[in-house]
């Protein structure tokens, strides 16, 4: 019977190529690939960079940064506040609201709405990671509740203070706190409050829940757009609304008011291999490619490629407590083994630039100068040979006497497992090493665990990457021997003349002054030699060419709402 | 049999309870936490942040104990947990070297107040944490004496750290602390008899819908591509016996070789290339599983999403069903030499017919155990499959679950796994003993 029956799978075969029904290829809007995928989508509570870009198509702050040219520019408020001193080292910064600025329903926006979101911000147990940070604001000063005009008073947190005081979301008491609980408290009171007030318990709990973070009608703001669906880990599709206050304002006063995709659909797709054969097979028209990535096989004559150098550097750092890279010298001699140039070539096909100081290569180059590549094995021979290391037991490892004890100059270079880049880079530097005499071993960690044992100081030698934004850079964690507490100065540098420079720095406005005490910094850096500053590399864009994209070197590097689809 | 039935079940509960605690322990024992730092770090100051890990670690139940009592050495403390993993390790050394952690928790909590208050800087707070011996805190204290000579109360913690008189005994005798059910493994415990299966740790968020949504899509994958591979595996390997396709078979085998040796990302690979990126042919979609609507009727479900499943189940089928062809092949290789199929053909039956009818039931049975064995694997899916799909399976949700150490999520989706792997032993246990009536479900009468 059965080997009758051997035109059953066939018939089977044939019946489900028949039941292929053709793919859906009439989508219309924009489809944009995007790596990660959103976790939470309340703007208060969100923690994860792709939430909080997407939140930036829902919610407004007072100020943000432009896409266009990275320049701090007013949303809700009307421009960037006017800054004055108001008692000792307290700031005063005053807003005036947009007056067209209105909610979903055309109500117009007040102080009092700006006063509610800076409670919300700041009420114990909403599940937030900036509830402490924004208590550097003291006071709200509103001359009426419908007035526009308000001030903020605040610490004084450097020469960023300005942006800062403007970064929280403004939200409808209405639609976030139907019960006006957080109208019977003051703002001093919110800020003094215990996570036991059992209204404020009820209002967090009620804020921190899925309503405001996944549901559809629960994820709604001043923002240009709407949510029309969000398959969790799939996509997420969102829509212009139509009548949005942000059409009264003049289109090219920022980028935040260019809206011309009516239709976004964001696709989660997690490997980047699956993503660029979608991009070919036209399932979506624009994708991010990291550097490196070989995009020779792209049809430029349906696709535009864009390289953006992205705001951020990546380093290799020294954990200046170990015994061996306490010594200038050994680090100096590690910093000459490595061939930048021929591993931006290699590794990822040129798509980067080299950088020598702790800020993005275009910034670099602009404050201080060109970056070159000092690989120098012969200089690195000499600078060991003079502080007294030599191989003494023939082994091609040099080695010293340190505290009485013998000790051999033998390394850990440590990465995070699953990263070929950074491995492939401990391979080149364990090979260079090896030349004159250091020893490099390769360890690799699962990530949590590799960023846990960095906080620590339990890596001696490793790579890491920083993250740096619009604002000019802070290293007041990072450089500073203030950082080596909380974990950020993950070299535990510490040098009095660098603090009191990085200190004076944060807190200069002067901007030819700033750009001057930057560049002492530097020196400072390159000879004391904490890291070896390494490059920036490329963010590489891929639209295709019947969409205008709006690029931008600010994270993601590309702004949606301003792509226009068509010629 | 019933007996039987009821003995295994009684014994269900307390393996998965065991099975709760290993993985518990494991789980915690991992390096990192789920307590990501927070936004503008740069410019919150020493107080501030540490008041948002206190409110995080509160929010997660992180400030509980692990378990309902501790065991711990007699210098040393059972709240290590609430310390910072920073000084964690440097502050357990200094207790076991002066052996008197009162002591050593006075010092710390002094030095805290030092420096949120600003009369202590912070290096000067760092280096003196992270003394671990009498020795290291001396040489701290010297080169901190001018800060330290304005605080007092410091000066005096020290001295009587480096005075304190305990025995080495106290570094052997250890200490037993009870809990009771404040406690993280029964705050868990708790919420999962709430049927709050999903309650993430990191965002505090149900996620039942998202754990069922990967639950139902990693089974049904799962269990269409086993029923997929068995049905194709079982047909192949009795065809294989048939005259007319025995050189057919000597190229099958061959084939079937290679299919289980390709890994299946690299097949997958090579199926979206060919069938769907448009290189070759475009007949199916990259990625994902389609778009739906709550109001779509089954059948319009299923045909949306057909198109987007067929290359995934590719993926998971081949390789289980090669696996299962050479099981079958080489069980029905030993049976035929087995007296009863002779019997059989003597009787009159062709070779082919007594395979079918009688020598088959007889190969079956081991596969029984080798489905009952796989259904761990079931279970967790395939990362890889799902990540590059982009199918919203177990698989992906564990993996990122344990990368970014979602800890109730993490033991549920483990739990989750146990039962079911428990159950389909079980099953297959059952299956034997239907399959064939001889096999017994006891020990006893099997021994006799």
């Amino acid at each position: 019977m059965l080997y009758r029956s051997k035109f059953i799978p066939i018939v089977f075969l044939l019946l489900a190529i028949s039941c292929i029904p053709k793919v859906d290829k009439t989508k219309e809007g924009l489809i944009i690939h995007s790596q990660s995928k959103a976790n939470d989508l309340n703007p208060v509570n969100c923690r994860d960079a792709f939430s909080n870009y997407l939140a930036m198509h829902f919610y407004q702050t007072l100020v943000d940064f432009d896409f266009k040219d990275e320049s701090m520019v007013g949303l809700i408020a009307k421009s960037p506040p006017i800054k004055s001193i108001y008692q000792d080292s307290l700031l005063k910064f005053d807003y005036q609201i947009r007056p067209e600025a209105c909610f979903n329903d055309g109500k117009k926006i007040s102080a009092k709405d700006v006063l509610f979101s800076l409670k919300a911000h700041l009420c114990p147990g909403v599940n937030s990671s900036s509830t402490q940070f924004f208590r550097f604001i003291l006071d709200l000063q509103i001359q009426s509740d419908d007035s526009l005009s308000f001030s903020l008073i605040t610490n004084n947190l450097g020469s960023a203070t300005k942006y800062f005081s403007g970064a929280f979301y403004i939200l409808d008491a209405r639609h976030f706190d139907p019960n006006g609980i957080l109208e019977h408290y003051s703002l001093s009171e919110i800020k003094n409050a215990q996570t036991t007030d059992s209204l404020l318990e009820k209002f967090a709990q009620n804020f921190n829940g899925n309503f405001y973070s996944q549901n559809l009608n629960g994820i709604s703001g001043t923002g240009p757009y709407q949510l029309i669906k969000w398959d969790k880990g799939q996509f997420i599709h969102l829509s212009k609304k139509e009548n949005w206050w942000g059409e009264q304002v003049r289109e090219n006063e920022n980028s935040f008011f260019q809206i011309h995709a009516t239709d976004i659909r964001y696709q989660i797709i997690e490997d980047q291999q699956t993503a660029f054969l979608a991009l070919q097979a036209g399932e979506i028209d624009f994708s991010t490619l990291p550097a490196g990535q070989n995009i020779d096989q792209i049809d430029r004559k349906q696709y535009q490629v864009r390289e953006i150098s992205r705001n951020g550097y990546q380093l290799l750092g020294f954990r200046l407590d170990h015994p061996i890279l306490k010594e200038q010298a050994v680090r100096k001699a590690i910093s000459y083994c490595i061939p930048r140039k021929l591993i931006l070539k290699k590794l990822f096909n040129s798509n980067g630039k080299l950088t020598d100081g702790p800020i993005d290569a275009s910034r670099f180059q602009a404050l201080v100068g060109n970056s070159e590549d000092y690989f120098n094995l012969e200089k690195a021979k000499i600078i060991l040979e003079e502080n007294a290391w030599q191989d003494s037991d023939q082994d091609g490892v040099l080695d010293k006497v340190i505290n009485g004890k013998q000790v051999k100059l033998t390394l850990p270079y440590a990465y995070n497992a699953g990263n070929d880049a950074r491995k492939s880079f401990g391979l080149i530097l364990k090979q260079e090493a090896a030349k004159i005499g250091i020893s490099i071993s390769l360890e690799a960690y699962e990530w949590k665990t590799y960023v846990n044992k960095l906080r620590k100081g339990e890596l001696p030698v490793f790579f890491s990457s920083v993250s740096t934004n619009s604002l000019f850079p802070d290293l007041s964690r990072s450089f500073h021997s203030n950082g080596i507490r909380s974990g950020r100065n993950l070299f535990a540098y510490q040098s009095q003349l660098s603090d009191s420079l990085i200190t004076e720095m944060k807190y200069e406005t002067d901007s030819t002054q700033k750009n001057k005490l930057f560049r002492s910094i530097c020196k400072i850096l390159q000879e004391d030699q904490p890291c070896v500053f390494l490059w920036s590399l490329d963010e590489i864009m891929i639209a295709k060419k019947s969409i205008t994209p709006l690029y931008s070197k600010r994270r993601p590097y590309y702004w949606v709402p301003a792509f226009k689809k068509g010629n | 049999m019933l007996r039987y039935f009821f003995t295994r079940l009684l014994w269900f509960l307390p393996t998965l309870w065991l099975i709760s605690i290993i993985v518990f322990f494991l789980a915690k024992s991992t390096e990192g936490n789920s307590i990501s730092p927070p936004r503008f770090l740069e410019n919150m100051s020493p107080k501030q942040e540490a008041e948002y890990y206190k409110t995080e670690r509160q929010r997660r139940g992180l400030d509980l104990p692990l378990f309902y009592f501790s065991i711990y050495r007699a210098s040393q403390t059972d709240t290590a947990y609430l310390l910072p993993e920073r000084h964690k390790k440097a502050l357990l050394s200094l207790a076991y070297h002066c052996r008197n952690w009162p002591k050593v928790d006075q010092f710390y909590a002094d030095l805290k107040k030092a420096v949120f208050q600003e009369k202590l800087s912070q290096i000067a707070f760092y280096e003196l944490c992270s003394s671990y011996d009498r020795k290291s805190l001396e040489e701290n204290s010297l080169k901190w004496a001018d800060q330290l000579s304005a605080l007092p109360l410091l000066a005096k913690d020290i001295e009587a750290i480096q005075q304190s008189n305990f025995t080495m005994l106290h570094n052997y005798l250890f200490k037993i602390n009870f809990h009771g059910f404040e406690n993280q493994y029964h705050l868990w415990l708790q919420q999962i008899i709430d049927g709050k299966w999903a309650h993430s740790s990191l965002s505090e968020q149900d996620q039942n819908k998202q754990l069922l949504r990967a639950l139902i899509w990693t089974l049904g994958m799962s269990l269409t591509s086993l029923f997929l591979a068995f049905v194709f595996a079982l047909l192949l390997g009795i065809w294989s016996f048939h005259p007319k396709w025995k050189k057919a078979s000597l190229y099958l085998e061959k084939v079937f070789l290679g299919l289980y040796a390709t890994p299946n990302f690299l097949m997958a690979t090579v199926l979206i290339f060919f069938f769907a990126s448009g290189h070759v042919l475009k007949w199916l979609p990259v990625y994902g599983i389609g778009e739906v609507n709550e109001s779509d009727s089954l059948f319009s479900l299923l045909k949306l999403r057909i198109p987007y499943l067929i290359l995934p189940l590719i993926c998971y089928t081949y390789p289980v069903m090669a696996y299962f062809f050479e099981q079958i092949r080489s069980n029905l290789f030993n049976q035929l030499k087995a007296d009863y199929l002779l019997t059989a053909q003597a009787k009159g039956l062709s070779f082919f017919s007594s395979l079918q009818k009688h020598a088959l039931p007889n190969a079956i049975i081991p596969l029984i155990s080798l489905v009952g064995s796989s259904i761990p694997a079931l279970i967790s899916g395939s990362f890889i499959i799902e990540s590059i799909f982009n199918l919203p399976g177990m698989g992906k949700l564990s993996v990122e679950a344990f990368l970014s150490r979602d800890y109730n999520l993490i033991f549920t989706i483990t739990l989750i796994g146990a039962a079911l792997t428990l159950l389909g032993n079980l099953i297959s246990d059952f299956a034997y003993h239907l399959i064939d009536p001889r096999i017994s479900l006891h020990k006893t009468e099997n021994a006799s």
